[in-house]
């Protein structure tokens, strides 16, 4: 029973935002959600792919050509492709929406609706890393001066069902983390407080920290990508509320960790 | 022998640049090029950024071709979501720098200038399919009509959309997802007449 109300929740959720899926507008944590339903529901995948064509009509016939090819464009991009290896099979993409293995030649889905998706997240996401790598690296080193005063929140088995306190105040999240999907889940995120938003890092074997992301306002369901870090070497997931400007809260501020007890 | 390049269509090419096949890859380039331009151009508003969006978005396909099913759709909307993926995420990325350099973001202004009177039927070049475009989107309520142009032209988020049309998120994704499937209702049906 609960299976199926989970997935009849996740159904009235998801389908008011295939639209937007299909404009290509949905955001990074919005596209891993839907795409991990879309796997599910052959209703939505359907409507997906018929709203995936009409967007796709709708640029064919306001196409202008505004733009030539530059010189040595086709040359460029062979040399770009001849760096890039392809990808196995379905099994990449359904690992970056979360599908378990055992599960991923059965689902018939259009993979290619989701490969695009899921690549970009991991792109929109090393982007995150990029660009906060100062602020990690600060971070990373308060957080081993505080060792000791501060709890780790996540570690052990190949799937962990946990709750998180701290900041998420008392309705405590649910995280769960999928190694052999690649991804961790939080259910019943509260909102963050006013201006700022949860940023959720990994920590791996060597106790380097990653960034792996926002969870912007309050969800029934995240689902954040465990991108630039083995999924099997993630000791631990710490989450942080971090000014929505982008500038990192330190995590020696008590009130800016989240807590949690296996 | 084998066949000229030129002369398969579009899923054998997708097929052959899935095994590797780097001519393949260039001729779906020189097929399809211009198109993925027109859109990163009309998204972006920016020469530069769009010609790398493209070339990302060529890269795309070349990685994911082995997954690619050609019994669920096309060559052509399969690139199609890739560019307008590689495109808004673009957006996003150069708006969250002008944000956190006090400046106000392009996203908002292009709707802007999209919400002044751009709308989508108005950019349909040949006469006989702006006829039928027009038709289909006149069949649109008008606020449903404008959210999809919007979202479509601009690649707005339903939250952008709602801060700029003062409606709630709710409404407006409630009326992106009603006029977008009415959209596709409607073309679907156009492109079954035109093949009768």
């Amino acid at each position: 029973m609960n299976a199926d109300h989970d997935f009849t929740t996740e159904h009235e959720y998801v389908e008011p935002l295939l639209a937007e899926h299909a404009l290509g507008t949905a955001d990074v944590l919005q596209r891993a959600r839907i795409d991990a339903h879309l796997v599910l529901c052959a209703a939505c995948r359907a409507t997906f792919v018929e709203l995936t064509d009409a967007v796709s009509g709708l640029e064919q016939v306001v196409h202008v050509p505004t733009l030539e090819p530059r010189a040595g464009a086709r040359e460029t991009l062979l040399a770009a492709a001849r760096a890039t290896p392809q990808a196995d099979s379905a099994d990449d993409a359904a690992a970056q929406v979360g599908v378990p293995r055992r599960h991923r030649r059965a689902w018939g889905a259009p993979s290619w609706l989701f490969a695009g998706a899921a690549s970009l997240a991991g792109v929109a996401l090393a982007v995150v890393l990029v660009d906060r790598q100062g602020k990690i690296d600060d971070l990373e080193r308060r957080l081993k001066d505080a060792r000791g005063d501060q709890v780790p929140v996540l570690k052990g088995a190949s799937i962990n069902d946990l709750d998180i306190g701290g900041p998420f105040g008392d309705t405590r999240a649910q995280v769960v983390l999928k190694r052999d999907a690649g991804i961790i889940t939080f259910r019943k995120v509260p909102a963050p407080p006013e201006e700022m938003v949860w940023q959720v890092w990994a920590v791996d074997g060597d106790d380097q920290l990653h960034s792996l992301g926002t969870i912007d306002d309050e969800r029934e369901l995240a689902i954040v990508s465990i991108e630039g870090v083995d999924p099997d070497d993630v000791e631990r997931i710490i989450v942080t509320s971090e000014p929505i400007d982008g500038s990192v809260e330190t995590p020696d501020q008590a009130d800016a960790i989240a807590e949690a007890t296996v | 022998m084998a066949e000229p390049l030129h002369t398969l269509d579009d899923s054998v090419l997708v097929v052959r640049v899935a095994r590797g096949d780097e001519r393949a890859l260039g001729e779906l380039h020189d097929r399809h090029v211009r198109l993925a331009l027109s859109i990163a151009h009309r998204l972006l508003r920016d020469d530069g950024a769009a010609h790398e969006v493209v070339q990302d978005a060529f890269v795309d396909l070349w990685r994911t071709a082995p997954e690619f099913d050609a019994d669920r759709s096309s060559v052509t909307t399969w690139l199609v979501r890739l560019v307008r993926l590689r495109s808004i995420d673009r957006i996003r990325r150069d708006g969250a720098e002008r944000r956190g350099a006090g400046r106000t973001t392009s996203g908002l202004d292009a709707a802007e200038q999209v919400a002044s009177g751009e709308d989508v039927a108005a950019l349909v070049q040949d006469a006989d399919t702006a006829v039928r475009v027009r038709a289909a989107l006149d069949e649109l309520p008008p606020d449903q009509r404008r959210i999809v142009e919007l979202a479509f032209l601009a690649g707005h988020t339903h939250a952008e959309l709602a801060q700029l049309l003062q409606l709630p998120v709710g409404t407006v994704k409630t009326r992106c997802f009603r006029g977008l499937a009415r959209l596709a209702e409607l073309l679907a049906d156009e492109r079954e007449g035109a093949t009768r």
